[in-house]
Parts: C-alpha cells; structure tokens; sequence
C-alpha cells in the first residue's frame, strides 16, 4: 500500500498535543503531529489510496515497471524523437 | 468475480442514462481487462522510500518534465497556425509545438469523468473490493490514453502543425504516436511522485512549474520587440530599467513601463505579487473543531477546517471542462461554419484568429465559448459589460458546485471525516460520541467552507485576470497552492525526521 502524498485535496490536519498512538488514518485527511516527542508514527491508509483527481494508486492490472525503469525509458523516448530531428536535418 | 452493483437509484439527476446502459458500461470495463493489463504501471514501493531519495526522485522527475516541454515534436511543418488554447496552456503544463503539446489535460479529463460518473453511481466501485478499485483505475488510465489520442488526432487534423496533405499519412501517425507516448509519461511520472518514491503530485508540480517559468520570463525575458515606438525588452523588469535608461522624458518611461499594452509591465508583475500574497495569507484561515478522544477524554484536541479545503482543485476541474468545450467548438467551427449548420455553431462558439507578438491566436468572438473566456481585462470589461457579467458568474458559479461536488468526490465530507475521526475514537466536544453527531457537526463548517472557499478562489482568480496577473490568475492560485502544499509537507517531514539534512 502506498504512502501517497494526497496534495490537492487535503484540507485539514489534526494536531494533538501529547495524545495517543494514532491508530490509522486515511490518507492525508487526517494528519498527526506530536509537538513534543522525537519520532511520529505515521498511520498507514486504511483503504486504498488515492491519487489526484481519485487516480486510485492501488496497484491495477498493468504491466508492473519500477520508477527507474520508468525515469530511463522516458529518457530513452526523448533521446529517441531528438535522433530523429538530427536524421531529417542530415537527410 | 468481479462483479459490480448497479444502482438504479438516481441521485445526481444523470437520469437520461438507462439501467440497461449502465450494465454496459461496467461490462463494457470488464471487456477492456486485457487492454488495461498492457498499459505499464509504476510499481508501489515495498517500504517506505527516504525523503533523500524521494527529493531526488521528484528532482528527475522534473527535469524530464522540463526537457519534455522544450523538445519540439518530430514531423512538424509549422506551428504558425492560430494557438487556440494559448490561455490554458499554463494550467495545463503545456507547451506549443513540444511533445508537452497536451500536457496533463488528458489525464485530467478522464479522471474527472470518471469520478463523476463513480460520484453520480453510475459507476458503482465498491471502494472494498481490492480487485474492483483496481479495474476502476486501470480503467481511468485506459480512458486517459485514449482521450490523449483523440486530443492528439484532432490537433493534427485540425492543422495545428501543417495541412494533412502535405505532412502525408506517415507524419501525422509519428505525431500521434510522440503524443501518445508523451502522455504515457506523463502518466508514469505522475504516478511515481504519488506512489511514494516522490513528493506531493505530479500534475501539480507541472502545473506550478509552468507557472513559475512564465512569471520569471515575462519579469525577466531578454527578447527585444519592436513596438513602433523603439525597441522595447519583453520582460517587465529589464523593459523597465532599459526604459528609463534610454528614454529622455523620464515621466512617459515611468508610464510606459507600468502600462504599457501589449508586453508584460509592472502593473502585471505587482498583480502577480499582490495575488501571492493574498493567496498564501487565505491559506492560513481555518475553522477549528475541539475533538476529544474517548480514550483521553480530558484532553482536547483540534481538527481545523481550511477555507481553501478543496484548495486548487475546483479551478483544474472547471479548466479542463473550458479547454474541452473549446477543443470541440473551434474543431466544428473551422471545419463546418461555412455548411449549412453554422448558426448552431456559431452559438456554441465563433472563432477569429488575431495576430498577437509574432504569432497568431485563435480568439473566440461570438457564441457560448466568447462569454466563457476572460474578458481583456478592464477595457474588456466596459466594452462589454454582459461578457464580464456572464463570465464572472460561470466562474464564481462553477467553482462553487466543482468544490461542493469534489468533497463528496474525492471522500472528504462530513460524513467521510467523522467515520475517520471515528476511526480514531474521536468524537467533537461537548456532542454525543456517534458518528452521526459528530458528521451532524462538521456539516456545519465543511460545505460551507468548501462553496466559500471554491467562491473566493474564483473571485481571486477573477481579480488577477483583471489586473492582467502574469500567468493568468488561475495559474497563480494553482502555483501558490502547490508550492504551499510542498511547503507543508517539507514541514511535516522535519517535524517527523528532526533535521533533513
């Protein structure tokens, strides 16, 4: 389960000053923060997360590629389209 | 297996859809399985990722990003043609003629149909069922690519990069192609960034990032134009010190700077400031409830009520609604506006293209789509006073109900945040401890901050259009929300881990 930053709806956080152990939490509605104690537990999601606009971070019947894959094959495709600008000028 | 209930009860009034409609829809999703298992996914990480690495992990990411939105688009005649969304293009981190020609308006688009046919239950995902959310968002991201095709055919059909004939059938397929794979990426980086190998979301780092690079180009751009009246620098800044420099009556370069029309002048830089300012100010205004826990009853705690608690959200939603209207209204008015049925396209929109600096760009004149875009500025508002009205209704309006729909959306009501407060065995002060009291007692603050809060981002976003804010108001709302976002979470991460570096 992801620990997805939900940036662009979350609208309101809960501070407690010395309280319990959170329990859990749903991701990034409800966010904890001791002022006092060195280490904060951070709740993981209770249900699936969810990304921007609901894009639901769950892992969905795709083809799995880790992140660097995914960063290299991107650069890949750049360097790709920039050979063929240079092959159509020397043509 | 898979199986998904159907709701015959309608509650959002999309009445004109059948019951029979809807099993087609949700089977028609099942029939897409073995596409959706094709499109490649980041893979979530296994534990939690350090902010190091996610910090550069977000860097890359946006280098990429960056590179994306400079590299021009293989196979293109020429992008002279009239820039139709030149005002959008901000929000939606696009990029004319690159292979960030679409920017992030595909993914926005299905995502916002998407949720709102979930929202409207005619999609009914049982948000239980691991396997079910999982074909609801593999098929999100299926209908993304696909919206990204259609987007990329019709910008290629339309001319945007040269006629049809002359680039052949094999230019216009590598275009659509690049798009495509354009989109992907997009998609994949976004989704890296939110899995947790990154900070914040994608989709908004992009948009703040286009934003920023416009303000800081049109504060400090070193282009020279020549406007008639001598050689004028483009960006507001350097136009200014370049123009007390040279220019003999100090008094006329001081008002030339300030105001002047057709480049970027200091008024539009300290609109831009003023609206930071604003912005980050609102932030700060919230509602605080007294939540008490049942296992500490004498202890109080506070859960706060943004003003801004959809923050940026109604304005993306309401953007990529406009762009799409015009999308169709510009494709029907240039190809079928002199058949038969151009009165009727003309009420959706009539299309005139005006040379601007160098380039050309495709206003709308007539029709629905004129009283939706913003009027030019001030002067715009008094030459025609119903544009302005019309205008600043649908977005005061739209913003509003975007906002007051996004909270039951994305799973931020009243009811949502008491079942998570309940959750945690907390309940407000001084009511019952059920979960229904305490969601009774958020509904006093949460829909009103929500419509008040989607009202007075539209205002200010209104305002900044009317003082000609650089990068268009609803940029700047959306760069300052991002970069406060990333400001919190940069606070969050040092209250968690001590000192960062």
């Amino acid at each position: 389960m992801s620990q997805s930053q939900v940036s662009t709806n979350v609208g309101s956080s809960t501070s407690r000053p010395g309280g319990s152990t959170p329990r859990s939490a749903a991701s990034g509605i409800v966010r904890q923060r001791r002022t006092g104690g060195a280490s904060t537990s951070r709740a993981a999601p209770s249900t699936g997360s969810t990304g921007f606009l609901g894009f639901s971070m769950d892992d969905a019947p795709g083809i799995k590629v880790g992140p660097v894959t995914a960063l290299v094959s991107s650069a890949v495709f750049i360097a790709a389209v920039l050979l063929m600008h240079i092959g159509s000028r020397m043509f | 297996m898979y199986s998904t209930s159907i709701s015959s009860k309608d509650q959002s009034g999309f009445c004109f859809f059948t019951v029979s409609s809807f099993c087609q829809v949700m089977g028609f999703l099942h029939y897409l399985k073995p596409f959706i298992s094709l499109i490649p996914e980041i893979e979530a990480p296994v534990k939690k990722v350090p902010f190091k690495e996610r910090a550069i992990y977000t860097v890359i990411t946006l280098v990429i990003f960056l590179v994306c939105c400079q590299v021009p688009l293989y196979g293109i005649m020429s992008s002279d043609s009239a820039d139709p969304f030149f005002w959008m293009r901000a929000i939606l981190a696009s990029n004319r003629g690159t292979l960030m020609e679409l920017g992030i308006s595909p993914i926005v688009t299905s995502g916002m149909i998407m949720q709102l046919l979930a929202g409207a239950k005619l999609l009914e995902v049982d948000q239980s069922n691991a396997d079910e959310r999982a074909l609801f968002s593999g098929a999100q991201r299926l209908f993304g690519l696909i919206i990204t095709v259609g987007q990329a055919i019709i910008y290629v059909a339309t001319g945007l990069y040269g006629p049809v004939g002359e680039l052949g059938f094999f230019v216009c397929f590598m275009l659509v192609l690049q798009l495509l794979i354009a989109g992907l990426i997009v998609m994949l980086l976004d989704e890296l960034l939110q899995k947790g190998y990154g900070l914040g979301s994608g989709i908004s780092l992009f948009i703040a990032t286009n934003v920023c690079e416009s303000i800081i180009w049109r504060s400090f751009s070193p282009t020279t134009v020549n406007t008639g009246r001598g050689t004028e620098f483009e960006g507001a800044v350097i136009g200014f010190f370049h123009l007390l420099a040279t220019r003999s009556d100090k008094f006329k370069a001081l008002r030339e700077a300030f105001f002047r029309q057709n480049l970027p002048n200091l008024t539009n830089l300290f609109a831009t400031v003023a609206v930071f300012l604003i912005v980050i100010y609102f932030q700060g205004f919230r509602v605080d409830v007294p939540v008490v826990s049942r296992n500490a009853p004498g202890v109080v705690q506070t859960y706060s009520i943004k003003l801004f608690y959809t923050s940026n959200m109604p304005i993306i939603l309401q953007s990529a609604l406009v762009q799409n209207l015009f999308i169709i209204s510009q494709l029907l008015w240039f190809k079928l506006s002199h058949t038969g049925l151009g009165w009727i396209i003309g009420l959706l929109g009539s299309w005139e293209n005006v040379a601007y600096q160098g380039s050309n760009r495709s206003y709308p004149v007539g029709g629905l789509c004129y009283y939706l875009s913003p009027p030019n500025g001030l002067t715009g508002v008094v030459a025609d006073p119903l544009h302005g009205m019309i205008y600043i209704a649908f977005i005061l309006g739209t913003c509003a109900l975007f906002s007051l729909l996004w909270i039951d959306l994305s799973g931020a009501s009243s009811q949502d945040v008491a079942r998570q407060l309940r959750e945690q065995q907390m309940f407000v002060k001084g009511h019952k401890d059920t979960q229904e009291s305490t969601a009774r007692q958020l509904n006093r603050y949460i829909p009103t901050a929500a419509a008040f809060g989607g009202l007075c981002i539209g205002a200010l976003s209104i305002t900044a259009d009317f003082f000609g804010a650089i990068g268009s108001g609803t940029g700047i709302l959306m760069a300052v929300t991002t970069i406060y976002q990333y400001y919190e979470i940069m606070a969050k991460e040092q209250i968690s881990m001590g000192n960062l570096f």
